[in-house]
This record gives C-alpha cells, structure tokens and sequence, in this order.
C-alpha cells in the first residue's frame, strides 16, 4: 500500500505531541492568518516529495517535523523495508529531537533508522565503512583535536626523515619549516582530495603552495628562486603534507571531521553503489537546519540522497536560509533553491511589530506574518538610546518591568536576555597601539563588565593529569563523564610512555586498554580490581575528594610494572605539570551571565549564536562592532527597506553576515524586542515608526 | 546474498592449539574453511567427522529463526585454547540486502578493486579463562579482522531456519504459545496487517457469542434491519448459564468478583497460537509428520519481502524418511532457487541422489572438509556429466569409507574382502569399502579424490601441484621468475590454507592387460617383459597421485594371475571347476569342466596359468563372477595361511593394494 499521511494520522500526532488536537487540525474561530498558517504545516506533514522547506522563526518547524516523524514512526517498516534518516547539524539539536519524541517512537532512534549529525552519519556509514575497507583496521578516530596536536609531532618526523635520506638540501629544509610555521593554520587544515596524493582546502579547492615572502627577500641576492625550484618547493611541501596526513592515519587511525567527507567522496567516486544502498535504506531523509550546512556536506547530502533527480529517496531540507549564521562565508548560497518549495510565513512566536521589523532582514526574501497572540498589549519594538553602555541593561530592566512583562507566565528560568554578536573586546589590529585593548569599540563586555567567553567546549584530551581530573562534565548526573577522563589520562600517559597495544600495534585508546585486561590471559583478578579502582576514584573526585596523587600512583606502577618500561621526561611531565586551565577558570567557563536590575528581574548575557532557535519574552540586543559596528552596516533595513536583494552575490560579505545575524537576534521575543545602539550612530540613521524611542 | 565461505579457528576438533592472538598471520589461516555453494550443499561423512560443528558454528553465529537457546559452551573450545573465533561470509549482496549492512559491508576484493555486488564478513569471537568462565561476546561484522559490533536487529536479517535431526512435527506444531507454527505464520504477508486481520474480527464475533452462550442467550440477525438481537436459549442449550451461575457464586461468596468465559484473546498472535498443523491422512506416523515439519518450514524460508538471508540448516535429512522419501525431498529442496540449504547426512543413498557439485566430504581422518565441486577436484567437466549419471547407491558408499578399494570387475569385489582377512584386515572393520566401478570409469572415480588448487598470480592461473618440499622448492622457484612481491605473503597464506590432500588411501586394482607369450606367438619374452614395464609405467602415471594409487597386476590378468600363483591356482581351479558345473546345471551352454588339477602336475606357472584361464575360463566363457564367489570360499576355508600368500609373488601387487587402502604401509 502506498505510503502516505491522512487526517487522521495527524490528529494521532496531536495527541502524542501537545495531548490535544487543533495545534495543526483547524479549529472554529480561527483568525485567518492562524488558518493560513496552520494549512501550510498540514500541506508539509502530509507531502511525502522531495522538497525544501523554509520557515520562518517561531513558526514551528521542528514541531511539524516531530509530528511528521511521530506519523511515519507508526508506519515503519515501509513495505520494502526501508527506514526513515533525520540528520541535523549540532548534537544539541539532535538530543533536542530525541528528548522530545524517543519515548513516543523509540524505533525511530535505532537501527535500522537513523537520527544524528550529518557527522556522526558520514562517519558512521562512509568514512568509517571506507577506512575499514580500504586499511582492513579497526578502529578509526575522527576528530579535531587530537589530530591537529599531533600533526606537528608528525610533522617533523616526516621532516627529519626526509633530510637523513638526503632527499632534499639543508636549505630547502630550513625553507620547509619556516613555509610550515608561517602557514600552520592553513596547512593543518588540508584534506584528501579524490585521487590520492592529492590535498583540497575546506572549499574542495587545491592549494598552492607558494615560497614564503621572507624568504623571496632574502633569497633575492643570489638571484631568487627559478621557476623549476619553486614548483620543486610545491612539490616537497604536498609530499609533506600528504605523508603526514598519512602517517596520523596509518599509525594513529586518527583523521580530521573535515576528511571523513573526504573519504565519504573517495568512496563514492570509486563505489557509487553506496549511494544507491543508502538511498534503498532511507526511504525518506529529513535534513532539520539545513541552512547551517557547510558547502561540502550540502554538496555530498546533495550527490547522496538528490542524485540528479534520479534518487528513490524522498529528500526534504528545512530550515531558514535567513538564520544561516553558523556555517562559514565560503559556503554562502550553497543551499540552492529547488521546486517544490514549501513555506511556514507565520511565526506563533513574533507578534506583529517585530515581525514588521524583522523581515527587512531577510537576506532571502519571504512573507513573515507576525500571530502572537500576547496577553498584555503589544509591545512596540524599543531602540534603547545610549552615550554610556552602562546605562543600557538598567534601562532595559525598567522597560521589562514598566511592560509588566515578568508577570507573563514561562517556564524559562532567564525569560529576559541581552545579546550580542560579539563578547569579548578586540585588540587594535594595526596602529601605535597595535595589540592593546580597544576599549572604544562597543561590545557585550562594554556593557557587562563580568562577561566573559563562552563555556569553553570539554575535551577529551589535556596536557596533564590534574586536567582530566578537574574538567569533567559536572552537569552529567552519572559517573561516566569523570570515570571517562580518568580511562583518557591513563591512556594519553601510556601513549606518551610509547607503550602500544600488542594486537593492533597501535597506542591503546581507552576501550582497548579495557579490552585488553579483560582478556589477557591471567589479568581477571587486575580487570576487577582496575574496575573497582576507576569506580572509586569517580565516585571519591565527584563527591569532591582529591584522588590526583592515587590515580598518578597507579599510572607509574602501571608503566614500570606492567609494561616494563621507564618513566621517561614527557609522562613525568604528564603527571606533574600545573594545570595550564585554572580552577578558578574552570567555575568560571560554567557560570551564566546574569545582570541582576533594580527591581529585581534578572537578564541573562550571551552571544547571538548562543540563543538560536530560542524563544524568550524580552530580547535586548547590542550594536555591537566587528569590522563596523551592525547598524553601520545595514542603515537601511532599519527604516524597513528590504536590502536583502540589493547584496551583491561576492562582495558585501559582512554586510550578509551583520543581516543574518540580527534577523536571528530580533526574532527571538515574543513581546518586547530592544536594540542598544549609541547616540552618535543613531543621530546618523533613519528608523521607521515600527520603532519606538527611548532617548535620554 | 549466501553464506559462500565459513572458517573455524579453535572450533571443536578444528584447531592446531595455537591461541587467535599470536598474529595476523593466524588469522589468515583458519584451521578450517570450508566453501559453500547458492541453492543445496550436502555435508557427507561418517560420525564425528565434523558436520554437526559445521552446523553449530553457523548457529552460533548466525542464530536461528526458532528461539532455541543457543550459546557457546566450554567444550566449543578446541582442547586447551582461551578462545575460538568463527567467520561467516555472506558474497553476492543485493541492494535490497545491502542497505541493511551499509556500516559493515565489505566492498573491495583482495586486489582493492571493487566488488561488483558487496559481501559481508560476520565475525564471532568468543573468550574465556583458564577457569572455564566465558566472557560475553558480541556477533561483529566488516572487512578487517575486529569488525564493529552487529545491531541485534541487523543479525536478525542473517537468522537461519534450523531442523533438527529429531524432528518432531508433532509435538512442534502442536498449538502452544509461541508454537513454532505460530511463529512461521506470523512471520507471513497473510498475517502483516496485525490489527485489522479477518480473523480476528471472526475470533471477536466468536467471543461475543461465547459469551452470551454462558448467559443462556444468543444473537440472532434480523435480516430486515441487518442488526443483531439476543433471544434467549432453550433446552440444553442453556445449561451452560448454570455453569456460570455457579461458579460466580462461589466466587463472589469468596472475593466479591465476577468471571467471565473467554476464547482466546482476539489478537493475531493467540489466535496463530490456537492452531496446529496436521495432516489429512488418518495413522500418519513419524515420517509423514517430518514431511510435513519440512514443508512448514520452507513456507518460512519462501516468504515475500525479507530481505535477509534464507538458509536452512538440516541435520541429518534422512531421519525419519525412507530413503524413496530422502530423494523426493532433495530433489524438491534442488528446485528451490531462492533459498541455500546446508544439510548433513549419512546415507549414500541421498549422497548418490546429489549433483557432485554439491557434495561435501567432511573427512574424520584429516580434520577438513573437502568439497567435490567443479573446479576443486582434478575432474574435468565432462567426468561431472559422466558421474551425474552413473553415480549410484554403492558407488557413493565411497564417500563414507576410510578407504577405498576400486576395482575393475565383480570378481575383485567378490574376493578381495577374503583375501584381505586371510592376511588379517578385516575390511568392514577397517571401514574399507571394495568398489567395483568398472574399467571405463576407474580414472574418473580416482580422480574424485584429487584435489585441484589454482590460484591466480599476476594474473595468471597456476596450479599449485604439491604440498611439502617439493612445494617449497616450487616456491622458491616461482619467486625467482615471477617475484611476487607483496602478494608472495598473501599466497603463502593461501596456499596454507588452501592447500589440503584428502587423507582417504585409494588402492586402483588394475589389470596390466598384456598377453603372455601363448597368445602373442610370434613376440619374444623379453619383448613382453618390456611391454609389462612400460604398461605398468603408464598405468601407475595415469592414477597416481594425492593419495590415488595404482597397483598393477604383473601378469595379464587378475585371473591369469591367480592361476599363475602356485598357492592358489590350486583353489582357483577347484572355483572354476565349480563355477561350469553350476552354469551347466543352471542351463547355460557350458560344458563341465571334469579334468582334475593334477592334469597341470608338472606344469610351470606360465603354461598352468595359461591353460587354466585361456582354455577353461576364456574359451568356455564361465562367468568370472561366479568363479570369484566360489574363489572367495574355497580360500575361506582352505588351510592357506598368511605367510603363504604375503610370499606369494603373483598376488603381491593385490596385498599391497589392501595395504594401502587400509592405511598399513
């Protein structure tokens, strides 16, 4: 039977989801924006084509994404077999899709389905299947981190290898290393390209690799270089890069989250069968945030599952094209628009002065209806006028409070929030005070003094052992988090003691190191016993015992008697060096922003990128400066011109970027939107009457 | 997609005692692999020769469709090893199979080419102390030796069916919860649509009936109005409401609760649970109830939209089935072309019924398995077509022997099981079968038991003749004209793998055929003495090989032979004597011999043997077969002894052969 949603599969989602029907299904005294509104959700939950979707903020796309996955959950599997893929692009994203549904649809969360990143998708159906069968080895690590720290430690080994066997002279080798450290950044950042030997930037471009301008100088005395020595120099430089991109494979397992694409695209080139195995398994592929894709995973999303028109899977992508503020410059427009196109105009969320306001920021032009029905009166949106950023957060307290708006009822714990793009302060680039604070430029810090970056991402790999003892995960309420580090930390020290697992030949990684106590022959007894320890030691540093002299103990006599080998400078190093991040840090990173005002309502800071996709009541947002200050930028759009269509396609960069930006910053109050902008920039702006004053 | 290839390391009997993780090198040579073929593969051989733990490693890796519990024990264990590992790999998979092993599919070829259709490799291994405690496994999957771990869900597409040897379709398909029927029908398109099932709206009308039945009413359609409406019953009809009435009660005087009588509950899984199989005919005994459990089952194996794999595992398919029944049931599994089948067997009945293709031995003596398909065996195709044919029940005894004699006429067949135990082997003990195949197809049943290997090298077929030194040397020498480079450790590998001779001796007992001097007037002895050397020669090159041996006769015939022997021409005579005086009673139109042995006093070996089998039994056409059942009783009882007959020149070469065949040299 074929497949397909009726009414009555949508009144069953209703039910599941909010536990009443009428949130889609239409209801008597419906106003008719509501009634616009709510059909074009039931024409996207009901259409099973390969589209695209775009929505506005607070028009309830993921919402009608869940129904939709709800509806097609209760008619897995499909008659040949085939399952559902929803990919999105943060694991915050997909823990938010799994909180909400995984008890109503738990199939939909297990093999044979899938619902992840596009990351751990390409790494758990590509990359990984591509390493296992083309280096018919087992474990493969994909991840920045420890890749980049030890491209360097690879790096010149390769170097050094290279110069013993004479293969190049002293000063092409000086040159090498002096192209190395001026270009580190960019050249940790090359991936395969499709045929080997071959290295591509993030773009898919293929780098040049050019004699360093110092060099050029110096070198000009006797001449410069010819031209055969420089394509010589290129050559070498490729040579090295590919070596060491293949020494972190062949004797680490360890490769970048940029080439897990790269090998997802070798497979593909050489096995386009996968794809079609791929499109046999997913019937349907739903692709939430799509406008935060990067160019590279557009582009293989688009060979996988689009294939020319030709694929068997339903492929929807959705998402805001207007909200694209996390993915990079490069991959600007790379969401190409296809027929169907479907569109979700009306934001439940914006009432309909901020809707009038947000729109002119829409790069992509699209109708957006402001519903709100908010209890109290509307609220007009206020430009908070300033000579002193100080003066702004009191200011905007006393405008949430005169509104009444903390009478209105949430459940946010921090309903009110000041953003900004930028956080911390910049250092002047160029000039006299080149590399000193530049206190003149406006951003969250100059209006909140205590503001600091934001949490700093857990890592699974430090530098020294009272690191991975003090920065775990506190939010975890399991002793995974901290029993995960201590496994990590005895682990990175066998690795700097160069002991290697007797099976693969490879330094251990953390599951390994069990494995191979668990099974080595007589080591029962030292496997229960490890088990205990790492118990203990979790339990005693949660509970806030020190457990660093124990854990370092047990490491030593791990290295000398076990594995028999010596202690050597850098696992001393390991175990005794200083933390290099503080305590003190450490409580920082994890405490939020609050400003507390005079009447008592608290607004919590953040950046803009940090409150996507959230809604709050108030939303106080700076004119914050990078490379110009916001408004500067874009004086139009706030008299209510549309100026998306005026950008030019290249140029005007920052101009796209500055719009993005605030569109997702002034969408996301549900009745009091605020912008903060300096007496001076607003004498030289012209607002429309959306807008209302506050002036000194 | 078919389970093509299964390899055992430390498996039961299979194993060298090595423990798994001592190389890469370990891994590449499993201590059995053992090839299977799409469509019915036939697993021949006698008790503990391995067919059972074949099977059970696939269980054990693979699962089955019945929920038995099937988990590893301590004796899966090769003698003292910690740990066995079992692969199962699956080739040809289509996309519809594919899809559902995207993460652990292989699908490059040795050569890093890409597979045209990819295959998967299900890893099973399993550890345990010295103890004997066994620690938890999990089933991997994928191209490299670790694999990654196999989604239950996804090991459920790679459930096998599995039929016992004693199989019981009576109490199986009985209707019980979770009766095996149950499950099969369940598994079936009929029954997909779980909730709004015909059946169950019936079983629902039928409850409401029941019920009302317990309260003394039924429901009786009003036609005009097409509603239902209760009247009361009557008579004894109603007497079941007493029932009721009674029982609540008690029941209340005791909990203050009311019962209700209830079919079962209408849902598609109790409803299946309700019914049995059986079949129509009255007194059916064991054998049609394992047809019917066979019948069942390939139901189960045949059904629509599955994706997975459809094995069937059957142990020992004879059990219960007169052997007419073994051979319609195998060719019927032959028809099926969707579903592979690994069967075990003992009877040659069923072995002589199977194309030789899909024959494999499971030899005792050499701990492996030697599959007979083309390609393996030194048989050229046409031998293939020769032996479909003429393969029958006796011949295929072969397959079960420990030794084979094969001989080219009734007479050795009738005698040499004599002749053997005069010398002290008992050849039915000895598990020695005597096989007359007739001197046409000698060299193709003798080749049966050559094993071929080719292996590819740089793109040339080479076939690797000889394990041992001569392989080393072999080695050697192909390494200095063709280097292998890298791929000389992959062959090496292989060929240790891959390279095993069946251990079966195989006596050829042939005739050199060349005429004696009587007969050949005008040659001269030293020409036929020559002509002997150089027969034998060419015989013994023409069989001889693995462990195929010729042995010639050194005179003539085997009869010419016997008569030549100055042990036993005596007997012979006295069996040719009675072998013409039984076909003359008998009406054949051969005169009695009525000379007397003593006609040859005086008589060398050569004229004696001449007269003996040229002017009585050739010229008078007794029947060799019958001469060789009276032989084989005159020597019975005569007071010839061992040491006579092992000093006696003439039949050297026939002690020799019996020898070998019985693994005595």
């Amino acid at each position: 039977m074929p497949l397909e949603i009726i009414d009555s599969d949508i009144l069953m989602a209703e039910k599941i989801l909010f536990g009443k029907a009428g949130i889609f299904s239409l209801c008597e005294g419906d106003p008719k924006g509501v009634i616009a509104s709510k059909n074009q959700r039931i024409e996207f939950i009901k259409d099973l084509r390969t589209l695209d979707l775009r929505a506005v903020p607070g028009s309830g796309k993921t919402t009608a994404l869940l129904a939709k996955l709800i509806i097609l959950e209760s008619k897995l599997p499909f008659d040949d077999g085939s399952v559902i893929l929803v990919l999105s692009h943060t694991n915050a994203a997909v823990d938010e899709i799994k909180r909400k549904i995984e008890h109503h649809c738990p199939r939909l969360f297990h093999y044979p389905n899938f619902v992840g990143t596009i990351q751990s998708f390409v790494d758990q159906f590509l990359a990984i299947p591509f390493y296992r069968n083309s280096f018919l080895l087992g474990s493969l690590e994909i991840g920045n981190e420890r890749y980049f720290s030890q491209y360097s430690n690879s790096f010149q080994i390769i170097l050094n290898k290279f110069c013993k066997c004479n293969c190049i002279s002293r000063e092409f080798k000086t040159l090498l290393i002096r192209y190395y450290n001026a270009d580190k950044p960019r050249t940790h950042e090359l991936y395969f390209g499709l045929a080997s030997k071959e290295l591509i930037k993030e773009n898919g471009t293929i780098p040049e690799f050019k004699i360093p301008k110092e060099s050029k100088e110096r070198l000009k005395l006797n001449g410069g270089f010819s031209d055969e020595e420089k394509e010589q120099f290129s050559n070498f430089y490729k040579k090295f890069a590919i070596h060491c991109k293949g020494d972190l494979l062949k004797h680490r397992g360890l490769i970048p989250y940029r080439d897990a694409y790269s090998f997802a695209n070798i497979l593909l080139h050489n096995y386009q069968e996968i794809a079609v195995f791929l499109q046999k398994r997913f019937k349907i592929v739903f692709v939430d945030e799509m406008q935060d894709m990067d160019r590279y995973q557009v582009d293989l999303l688009e060979k996988l599952f689009y294939d020319d028109g030709k694929s068997k899977s339903i492929y929807q992508r959705i998402g805001d094209k207007n909200q694209a503020i996390h993915n990079d410059i490069e991959s600007e427009d790379c969401w190409k628009d296809r027929i169907p196109t479907l569109e979700f105009t009306g934001s439940h969320r914006l009432n309909i002065f901020t809707a009038k306001v947000v729109q002119p920021f829409g790069l992509y032009p699209i109708e957006l209806q402001g519903l709100a029905n908010s209890e109290v009166d509307f609220v007009k949106p206020h430009l908070i006028v300033y000579d002193d950023p100080k003066e702004v957060l009191p200011k905007f307290e006393k405008l949430v409070k005169e509104k009444n708006l903390d009478q209105v009822k949430t459940n946010d714990k921090y309903p009110f929030r000041a953003i900004g793009w930028v956080g911390p302060y910049k250092e002047f680039s160029k000039g006299d005070h080149k590399g000193e604070i530049d206190y003149s430029k406006h951003v969250i810090k100059s209006f909140f003094d205590d503001f600091k970056k934001e949490s700093e991402v857990l890592r699974a790999d430090y530098t020294c052992l009272a690191d991975y003892l003090t920065r775990f995960d506190t939010k975890d309420i399991t002793l995974a988090s901290i029993q995960k580090n201590i496994l990590n930390a005895i682990v990175k020290a066998l690795r700097e003691a160069d002991i290697l697992d007797e099976f693969s030949q490879r330094p251990f990684s953390a599951s390994s190191f069990l494995k191979y106590f668990k099974e080595k022959e007589g080591n029962e007894n030292a496997y229960n016993e490890l088990k205990l320890k790492l118990y203990n030691w979790s339990f005693s540093i949660v509970t806030g015992v020190d457990k660093y002299q124990e854990v370092a103990d047990y490491i030593l006599i791990l290295i000398e008697k076990h594995f028999g080998k010596i202690i050597n400078a850098s696992v001393s190093s390991f175990l005794s060096e200083e933390s290099e991040n503080e305590k003190k840090t450490q409580k920082e990173a994890d405490a939020e922003f609050i400003y507390t005002g005079e009447n008592g309502i608290k607004v919590k800071l953040g950046t803009i990128h940090s409150v996507k996709g959230e809604t709050h009541i108030a939303t106080l947002v700076f004119d914050t400066y990078f490379h110009e200050y916001n408004s500067i930028q874009l004086p139009n759009a706030f008299n209510g011109e549309n100026h998306g269509i005026k950008l030019k396609k290249n140029k005007d960069v920052r101009k796209k970027q500055t719009t993005k930006m605030l569109y997702v910053a002034f969408s996301r109050p549900t009745h009091l939107l605020c912008f903060a902008i300096q007496q001076e920039r607003y004498d030289n702006l012209n607002f429309s009457d959306i807008w209302e004053i506050n002036v000194n | 997609m078919y389970l093509a290839e299964l390899k055992l390391w430390n498996f039961r009997k299979y194993g060298n005692g090595e423990s798994i993780y001592t190389s890469e090198k370990t891994l590449r040579q499993p201590d059995l692999t053992v090839p299977f073929v799409k469509g019915i593969n036939v697993l021949i051989g006698e008790n503990d020769s391995g067919k059972t733990a074949i099977i059970d490693a696939i269980k054990l890796t693979l699962k089955t469709h019945s929920y038995e519990w099937i988990k590893p024990e301590i004796d899966d264990f090769h003698e003292d090893s910690l740990a066995f590992r079992i692969e199962c790999q699956f080739k040809e998979l289509e996309p519809e199979e594919a899809k559902n092993f995207i993460e652990w599919l292989t699908i490059y070829d040795e050569e890093k080419k890409p597979l045209g259709k990819p295959k998967l490799k299900v890893i099973l291994e399993i550890m345990r102390n010295e103890k004997g405690r066994i620690f938890n496994y999990d089933v991997k999957a994928g191209p490299d030796n670790l694999g990654k771990t196999l989604d239950a869900e996804a090991r459920d597409f790679l459930k096998t069916t599995y039929l016992k040897p004693l199989r019981d379709a009576k109490t199986d398909f009985e209707s019980k919860r979770n009766s095996r029927f149950s499950q099969i029908l369940q598994g079936h398109d009929a029954f997909k649509d779980r909730e709004n099932h015909y059946l169950v709206t019936l079983f629902k009308e039928f409850n409401e009936e029941l019920k009302l039945y317990f309260d003394g009413q039924k429901s009786e359609l009003i036609v005009e109005t097409g509603k239902k409406k209760k009247t009361d019953l009557e008579g004894k009809d109603a007497k079941a409401k007493e029932v009721k009435v009674s029982i609540n009660q008690h029941l209340n005087a005791i909990s203050g609760m009311v019962s209700e009588l209830k079919e079962t509950e209408p849902n598609i899984k109790s409803i299946l649970e309700t019914l049995s199989l059986t079949v129509s005919e009255r007194n059916s005994g064991l054998g049609t109830f394992n047809k019917l459990y066979i019948a069942a089952e390939l139901l189960h194996l045949e059904k629509e939209n599955w994706d997975g794999i459809r094995l069937g595992l059957i142990e020992e398919i004879e059990a219960h089935l007169h052997p007419q029944a073994q051979m319609r049931v195998i060719e019927h599994f032959q028809k099926q072309d969707k579903i592979q089948f690994i069967l075990t067997t003992h009877s040659p009945n069923l072995a002589s019924k199977v194309d030789l293709n899909n024959l494999i031995i499971c030899e005792k003596e050499s701990n492996y398995v030697f599959p007979l398909r083309e390609g393996l065996t030194q048989l050229d195709p046409t031998d293939y077509t020769f032996l479909k044919r003429f393969l029958d029940t006796t011949k295929a005894n072969l397959f079960f022997a420990k030794g084979v004699i094969m001989v080219e006429g009734w007479a050795e067949e009738l005698f040499i099981p004599t002749l053997a135990k005069k010398i002290g082997y008992d050849l039915t003990e000895k598990g020695v079968s005597v096989v007359n195949v007739g001197n046409t197809s000698m060299l193709r049943y003798s080749k049966i038991f050559q094993r071929k290997y080719i292996k590819e090298i740089d793109g040339k077929n080479v076939e690797i003749k000889k394990i041992g030194d001569d392989f080393e040397a072999y080695i050697e020498k192909t390494k200095a004209t063709e280097p292998f480079g890298q791929k000389e450790f992959s062959f090496l590998g292989w060929v240790k793998e891959s390279y095993r001779e069946m251990s079966i001796p195989v006596s050829v007992i042939t005739d050199v055929d060349v005429k004696p001097i009587e007969v050949n007037a005008e040659s001269t002895p030293s020409v036929i003495n020559g002509k002997i050397t150089t027969e034998t020669a060419k015989k013994e090159a023409k069989y001889n090989g693995q462990t195929v041996q010729a042995f010639v006769s050194p005179y003539w015939t085997l009869e010419y032979c016997l008569a030549y022997s100055d042990i036993l021409s005596k007997i012979f005579f006295e069996a040719v004597k009675k072998a013409s005086k039984e076909m003359n009673e008998d009406g054949k139109s051969v005169a009695e011999i009525t000379d007397d042995y003593t006609t040859f006093n005086g008589d060398s070996p050569a004229p004696r043997a001449f007269s003996i089998y040229h002017k009585f039994v050739l010229d008078r056409g007794i029947s060799k077969s019958i001469i060789a059942q009276y032989f084989a009783e005159e020597l019975k009882i005569s007071n010839i002894t061992k040491d006579d007959i092992l000093g006696d020149k003439s039949i050297e070469y026939l002690v020799k052969a019996i020898k070998y065949a019985s693994r005595d040299n």
